[in-house]
């Protein structure tokens, strides 16, 4: 196999074999995927599907939200087995779509793996558009709500303030601005500034704004999907979402109670 | 009606910026609005039916999966891309925020009570959701014969 010029060298981790490479390469795909929003059977199945393009003569996976887990036994008998902790991360869906047609073209194009490599290395970091056009969204998405909700258009507006300083805020590289703590952030901000919206009579409804506001926030689409894998037969995914999501909201919570306290 | 249109708009709104928030390609995030714009009519003309929220909301997702799966064969990219941003109207974050909101004001029966639609909602979703996919399984599977009894006639 030849080398690649890529971040991961074979070499130094051991990797020699074709089954580590191969796998190791799937495995890649799942992780990225996983990450940027893909549903838990779509990594096994990519993961699975890759092998066997690759000549596996026998491939399993096993994927929950924060690992995978999987095992190949190739045609000459090379067996490799490995694993991912998969930290999460911002939703990209431009990158589920590009790593998807990268699954794609291994499975009916037959790429080597050397440029499926450096494929994956060009799409695992793109974006498809500049950030403010993703801070454009994040206003729009709670202006929009806003109004679904009841508001009237000065609440939409405020809250789309609001969204426009939450959104600039998160993206100040600060301590406190990572994980879970940037939830608490996130909502204490945005409550404090609902509620100073409606003391100060830019806004009317309080509770539309908070609403329109916490939607930006909230894992509901998580909710949904922890059903919909528990439905499907994940369990363990699907009770893992719908725990990821408890806590999610109760950050939330704690974030908007505070902000409503002190304010 | 017009109140119906209103909504549809603000929905239009939320879907397009949570398109582009959620980074999907430009690609995408036409059929995912037109998809989704559509699903949120089936859902708010369910609710005005007086159609409870776990059946408005079986509804909605299952149109949206529905179109969201033929957009996903049309443009051969994962249903995943059109389908979150396409159901993130139906996502029970009000019922979220009241169950929280009740809880601060140590209304917890109400609190109880939101809770217990915010389940309900998110089971109606995933319910649609499934719902969808039996759906478009069958007609796909049904499709492929009819489709090559054609083309052999």
């Amino acid at each position: 196999m030849e080398k690649t010029s890529l971040s991961f060298n074979f070499d130094e981790t051991m990797a020699e074999s074709y089954a580590d490479i191969v796998l190791c390469t799937a495995l890649d795909i799942g992780e990225h995927l996983l990450k940027n929003g893909a549903e838990v059977s779509r990594v096994e199945d990519t993961i699975e599907r890759i092998c066997f393009a690759y000549g596996a003569a026998h491939v399993e996976s096993f994927a929950i939200t924060t690992l995978i887990v999987a095992s190949v036994r190739m045609q000459d008998g090379e067996f490799s087995e490995q694993m991912r902790h998969v930290k999460t991360s911002a939703m990209n869906l431009y990158r589920v779509e590009k790593l998807n047609n990268i699954s794609r073209q291994i499975c009916q194009d037959h790429i080597t793996v050397s440029e499926a490599r450096e494929q994956i290395e060009k799409y695992k970091r793109s974006k498809p558009y500049p950030e403010s056009i993703q801070i454009i969204g994040q206003v729009l998405v709670v202006f929009g709500f806003t109004l679904f909700f009841g508001g009237n258009w000065f609440d939409s507006i405020a809250a789309a303030i609001i969204a426009l300083v939450v959104a600039l805020v998160s993206r100040i590289d600060l301590p406190f601005n990572k994980g879970n703590l940037q939830v608490i952030v996130r909502s204490f901000i945005a409550g404090a500034l609902s509620e100073l919206s409606v003391n100060v009579g830019l806004a009317q409804n309080l509770d539309c704004v908070l609403i329109g506001t916490i939607m930006m926030l909230i894992p509901g689409l998580a909710l949904g999907t922890a059903v919909y894998d528990m439905f499907n037969g994940n369990l363990i995914s699907g009770m893992m979402r719908a725990l990821q999501c408890l806590v999610v909201a109760i950050f939330i919570a704690i974030g908007y109670a505070a902000a409503l306290w002190l304010v | 009606m017009e109140h119906i249109l209103f909504m549809l708009f603000a929905a239009a709104l939320g879907i397009g910026g949570y398109s582009l928030m959620a980074r999907a390609s430009l690609r995408s995030l036409l059929p995912s609005l037109f998809v989704g714009v559509i699903g949120t009519g089936v859902y708010l003309i369910s609710l005005e039916s007086g159609l409870p929220e776990f059946a408005s909301n079986l509804l909605g997702a299952t149109v949206i999966y529905i179109g969201c799966a033929i957009a996903a064969k049309l443009f051969k990219a994962p249903t995943t891309i059109f389908l979150i941003p396409a159901q993130i109207i139906l996502v029970p974050g009000k019922y979220l925020y009241h169950t929280f909101s009740h809880l601060l004001a140590d209304e917890y029966m109400l609190a109880w009570e939101s809770c217990l639609i915010t389940f309900e909602v998110s089971a109606g979703i995933a319910c649609g959701l499934v719902c969808g996919l039996i759906i478009f399984s069958i007609a796909t599977s049904i499709q492929k014969p009819i489709v090559k009894l054609i083309k052999k006639h």
